[in-house]
């Protein structure tokens, strides 16, 4: 923890390193996320979206058409749970949520068999995750206006 | 004996045409519908439209009645003629038939049709003007006109002054006056009245039966159908103004809320109202956002419209050039970035980082009690975020 630093100093090196991480994934090719080895209650974030690893009878709505897992049509909003994912309307969060108010979002299955699945993103890294899989999604919410963050 | 009025399917369908604005605009029935309503009312008044480009020099009727507000806040007395004209067609509405007649079921099939609708909005939009003239005190009411008063009254001050002064200081003055003139008109009340919510009494007159009710309702009614969206009563004039154009956005969930990005989204006859993804701003926060200061964005009081001015300045500029203060940083949830916590100069909190993958900078809104970049972060995503485990 460093206090002493200014405001103006903090976002540079915020900025800086955004800039130094982007050249390292751009200088090794990179373009995704190898999330096959996360267990269950572990949580990927893909910019303002959380997937979260639950048990594979974790309750869900109805089957749904729309693969993106963001609300919105700005750029931001398309995570995209690729085939061969299955996606179905959220019901519940974890019990381990700490804070009120946040509102599940799909639900996306990858049955067994099936092979890896990616959720993809025209900026951010696509995840893999893992046949025979389950992950409900939550977003990440502005303080100001609990709505769901705009990115 | 002329023929009872009956409930008219073409009538709703008419009505909730007419709820689209600013839809059809035909002055010449709009102004006999007027005369045939105050005819009904048994009050004498000139009928004179509020045009676009309209000034107080032009309407001496309503200067007189917005001098005479301005006269009578401090005291709380109002225009006395003008109040029993507009007291006289109150009555006529709130009359217990009028009443019923508001409340039948075709009203309120109407008036659900209507919530749906860009009357709907632009209603939304004149509540907004009166919130925001309002914010800064506990009884809404009062705070607004005495808000309100209290700038025009120093425009008047000013105005009467400019022989004194140069050209800029009457301007501003005279703009000022306007201003209040217009909210005036827009904010509703005892003489300002919206025409969509009258003309519904005109469909529950109708199917309830009710023809004294129906004698007046009906002009209104058609009136509404015209292209009228308000009317103002001073002494001896009625004013009526047309239906804004309306901008509208539709949000994730559906919801309807008035924006525009480089425009006013209520365009109206009255005045431009200027909406930020539903917030009502100050002009130049859409138009021109280069003249927003830090210190203007400090002293705006209500939350929303500083969040809006803050997004149009910029949230890094605005913490650059605050007395942003770095209250925490951290190297991230799995301990290989960088994020810093900084409490602006309105008491404001920004949770600073990047993701990992883009060369994107976020700046996310937090609360203003969290200590930590750790907190701050698991405010906004809920949970312990020791157990994020990959990030991109």
């Amino acid at each position: 923890m460093n206090k002493t630093m200014t405001a103006c100093e903090a976002v540079e090196k915020v900025e800086s390193i955004a800039a130094e991480t982007w050249a390292a994934r751009q200088a090794r090719g990179m373009v995704e996320r190898d999330c096959t080895a996360l267990a269950v209650g572990d949580v990927m974030r893909q910019g303002d979206v959380y997937l979260i690893r639950v048990p594979n009878d974790w309750p869900r709505g109805k089957a749904r058409t729309d693969r993106q897992l963001a609300p919105g049509s700005t750029q931001g909003s398309r995570h995209v749970a690729e085939e061969p994912f299955g996606v179905f309307d959220g019901v519940k969060l974890p019990d381990w949520f700490t804070a009120k108010g946040f509102a599940p979002g799909p639900v996306i299955v990858l049955a067994p068999g099936v092979g890896d699945g990616l959720v993809s993103h025209p900026e951010h890294l696509y995840s893999r995750h893992a046949a025979d899989t389950t992950w409900q999604t939550s977003y990440q919410q502005d303080a100001a206006t609990r709505q769901r963050v705009m990115d | 004996m002329p023929k009872p009025t009956s409930p008219k399917p073409s009538d709703m369908e008419r009505y909730m045409e007419a709820c689209n604005y600013p839809g059809v605009l035909d002055v010449t029935a709009v102004e006999s519908s007027l005369a045939l309503y105050l005819r009904a009312l048994k009050v004498d008044r000139k009928i004179v439209r509020l045009a676009s480009g309209w000034t107080l020099a032009m309407h001496p009727p309503l200067a007189r009645n917005i001098e005479a507000i301005l006269e009578d806040f401090a005291a709380r007395r109002v225009d006395k003629r003008a109040a029993m004209a507009a007291r006289a067609a109150s009555d006529a509405s709130d009359a217990s038939d009028a009443s019923d007649a508001w409340d039948a079921s075709d009203a309120w099939d109407a008036r659900d049709a209507r919530d749906a609708s860009d009357a709907m909005a632009a209603m939304a939009a004149m509540a907004a003007r009166d919130a925001s003239d309002a914010r800064a005190a506990s009884d809404a009411r009062d705070a607004s006109d005495a808000m309100a008063a209290m700038a025009a009254s120093d425009a008047r001050d000013a105005r009467d002054a400019s022989d004194a002064r140069d050209a800029w200081d009457a301007r501003a003055a005279s703009d000022a006056m306007a201003r209040f003139a217009a909210w005036c008109v827009n904010r509703g009340g005892a003489w300002s009245w919206e025409l969509s919510w009258m003309a519904v009494t005109h469909l529950g007159a109708a199917q309830i039966g009710k023809p004294l009710v129906d004698a007046w309702a009906r002009h209104v009614f058609d009136a509404f159908v015209s292209g009228a969206w308000v009317m103002y009563w001073t002494a001896d004039t009625i004013y009526w103004a047309a239906k804004p154009s309306m901008h509208i956005e539709t949000t994730d969930g559906g919801r309807r809320r008035l924006h525009h990005e480089t425009s006013a989204a209520v365009e109206s006859d009255i005045e431009r109202l200027y909406f930020w993804h539903g917030i009502l701003v100050p002009a130049h926060v859409v138009l021109r956002p280069d003249w927003i200061t830090v210190a203007e964005i400090r002293a705006e009081t209500n939350i929303e419209v500083r969040r809006v001015m803050t997004e149009r300045f910029g949230v890094a500029r605005y913490l650059r050039e605050s007395d942003a203060v770095t209250v925490d940083t951290d190297l991230g949830a799995l301990g290989d970035s960088f994020r810093a916590l900084i409490k602006s100069g309105a008491g404001d909190q920004w949770l600073v980082g990047t993701d990992g993958s883009t060369e994107r900078t976020y700046f996310m809104n937090v609360a203003p009690d969290a200590m930590t970049c750790r907190q701050a972060h698991e405010g906004i995503c809920g949970f312990d975020e020791s157990r994020i485990k990959a990030e991109s």
